[in-house]
């Protein structure tokens, strides 16, 4: 009955004030939504990253500024400390008169890379999102320039891949027929490697005196970069998450202050009428507190929605919300709004009653 | 028995009481008659609890409230005490209904019937769910009695409660507050600078420069 009542009372205050109530929630909701924005990209492209690395099963890869010879490869198969050689060329190629990348890998790093189909000679692979921009489907047929400006050729689809990144928009054939189509023989444009761990640091310097020309970069070097890359741009997520925090403290404390500042009659008369001042305080938490849900679920739904667009406009795919951004967006919103409201209303409940009541604040 | 003594009160600008006794007696009503300035409502605020004096005390039954902490204060004006002031200082968004009802929510628990009841014995059982500003001044002030005295307390302290009433209605008012005196029992502090309205207590304090000047009884 007590609480029934306290809700009651609450309710009445909160719907008097609906406007000044709706902007808290909407602070609170920005900020939030902000912040879980934050995290859920932060994570989304952390995730993207491993998970690239994992698919190319690599830990060193070769390049060079000109194309690489094959013979180099077969020098690398021989290899004992090397587990896998995966190399590929790089083309471009015509569809429907839009330019397009085309990629060349053998057989057997197709079926390696777990990719649905075959692409052995006249047959290709297509990558999910020009498939979907092309309408392309399993067993229809596609017609290529390779490269573009020569004439077109029929090519039949042997499958659709996805692998989350840039291939997704490419076509992928068998690296002797891709060679061939662009006057490439033996020519490819890295090489990808698998080198055993425990021969990780004498291979890569052996690789480097046998193969000077050529530059060798471990996937542990660029997993490094791009891992400092992501630190920094989650250190920049995290100051900005900061600033907004704090942006919002002071909004919705400023918002929260006036709103309890106007009913100062009505606290004084709140304690003529016997309430003490947790009573009152009590009052005013629970706003604060409903702001807050309200606040976090808003923020949940704002920040949830802003990173997936952002996720698809930037990685053309959704990113996984984790489960922990749920009791960290309440968590969060609560806090905000009882921080918020906290400091006013101790402020306001020290007033004695006559004070207010004469008119002296 | 509500016994003073020694009360003065020091502000920083002003003083405003220089040391009141009295004793007020269960079930009395007493006038405070008094020019502006004199002390009358920093002693009904003193006495109510609101606020306290800078030396002296007051005590209720034997028990003295000057040292009490705050929300000691708070509990016993709710057990004890009721308020009515010049304004009716309403909660703006609560009906009339409402408003007495909040007064139950802070001392035990909430009875919309006889909070309904407290405001038919005002004469406002039609205006249950009328906001205040759907009020006359004088049916405000009539919802403030109902809210001051639901909760049955011992002492009614009334600052002024007829100050911003025409004649007509000081009188409704007033004979109201005589009938439920009558009825209930309760003692009346009634702080006014209108003899009209100090006439309708039986005892009559005058208070000038912070202090009782004259302590006398009214002849109807």
């Amino acid at each position: 009955m007590r609480y029934s009542s306290l809700f009651f009372f609450t309710g009445k205050a909160i719907k008097e004030r609906l406007q000044r109530v709706f902007l808290m929630v909407f602070a609170v909701s920005l900020s939030v939504g902000l912040l879980i924005s934050m995290i859920i990209l932060s994570k989304g492209m952390r995730q993207r990253l491993s998970g690239e690395l994992k698919a190319y099963g690599a830990n060193a890869l070769i390049t060079s500024s000109e194309y690489i010879n094959e013979d180099i490869v077969h020098r690398l198969i021989d290899m004992k400390e090397i587990e896998q050689v995966l190399p590929e060329l790089y083309g471009r190629a015509c569809f429907k008169e839009v330019n397009i990348n085309v990629i060349g890998m053998p057989l057997e790093d197709m079926k390696r890379l777990r990719l649905t189909g075959e692409a052995k000679e006249g047959y290709v692979l297509a990558g999910s999102r020009l498939a979907k921009a092309g309408e392309l489907k399993t067993g229809q047929e596609i017609v290529l320039s390779i490269p573009c400006g020569t004439s077109e050729q029929r090519f039949k689809i042997s499958g659709i891949f996805e692998k989350v990144g840039p291939e997704d928009n490419a076509i992928i054939m068998e690296l002797k027929e891709l060679q061939r189509l662009l006057g490439l023989e033996n020519r490819v444009s890295i090489i990808m490697l698998r080198v055993k761990s425990e021969f990780f640091e004498l291979t890569a310097e052996k690789l480097k005196k046998e193969f000077p020309e050529l530059e060798l970069k471990t996937v542990r070097q660029i997993a490094r970069s791009e891992e400092s890359l992501l630190r920094k741009i989650e250190f920049l997520l995290f100051i900005v998450a900061i600033v907004v925090v704090i942006a919002s403290i002071i909004t919705v404390g400023g918002i929260m202050a006036a709103t309890i500042f106007e009913r100062l009659t009505d606290i004084a008369l709140m304690k003529t009428l016997g309430a003490t001042n947790r009573q009152i305080q009590t009052f005013f938490i629970i706003e604060a507190i409903i702001t807050g849900l309200l606040g976090s679920l808003g923020g949940l739904l704002i920040g949830t929605a802003s990173a997936e667009l952002i996720a698809l406009s930037a990685f053309h795919r959704a990113v996984e919300v984790p489960i922990f951004s749920i009791p960290l967006a309440f968590s969060t919103g609560l806090l905000l709004s009882i921080t918020s409201a906290i400091a006013p209303i101790m402020k306001i409940t020290a007033y004695r009653p006559s004070i207010i009541l004469r008119g002296e604040i | 028995m509500i016994k003073v003594r020694g009360l003065k009160k020091v502000y920083p600008s002003a003083i405003a009481l220089r040391g009141v006794d009295m004793d007020i007696q269960d079930n009395e009503w007493v006038s405070i008659m008094g020019p502006s300035g004199s002390g009358k409502s920093t002693l009904l605020n003193i006495l109510g609890g609101l606020d306290y004096p800078t030396e002296g005390s007051v005590s209720y039954d034997g028990k003295e409230i000057t040292t009490m902490k705050e929300d000691e204060l708070a509990v016993f004006r709710r057990e004890n005490i009721g308020f009515i002031f010049q304004q009716s200082y309403l909660i703006p968004y609560l009906t009339a209904l409402e408003n007495v009802m909040l007064a139950q929510y802070f001392h035990s628990i909430v009875d919309e019937e006889e909070a309904a009841e407290a405001l038919k014995k005002v004469g406002l059982g039609h205006r249950l769910h009328h906001r205040p500003s759907e009020l006359s001044g004088g049916e405000q002030q009539r919802v403030c009695i109902a809210r001051a005295l639901i909760n049955s307390p011992k002492i009614l302290l009334a600052d002024e409660p007829t100050g911003n009433l025409d004649r007509e209605n000081t009188r409704i008012i007033l004979e109201l507050l005589r009938e439920l005196h009558r009825n209930e029992g309760f003692t009346i502090v009634l702080v006014t600078h209108d003899p009209y309205v100090a006439g309708w207590g039986k005892r009559l304090l005058t208070m000038e420069d912070g202090r009782i000047i004259k302590d006398e009884p009214v002849h109807p």
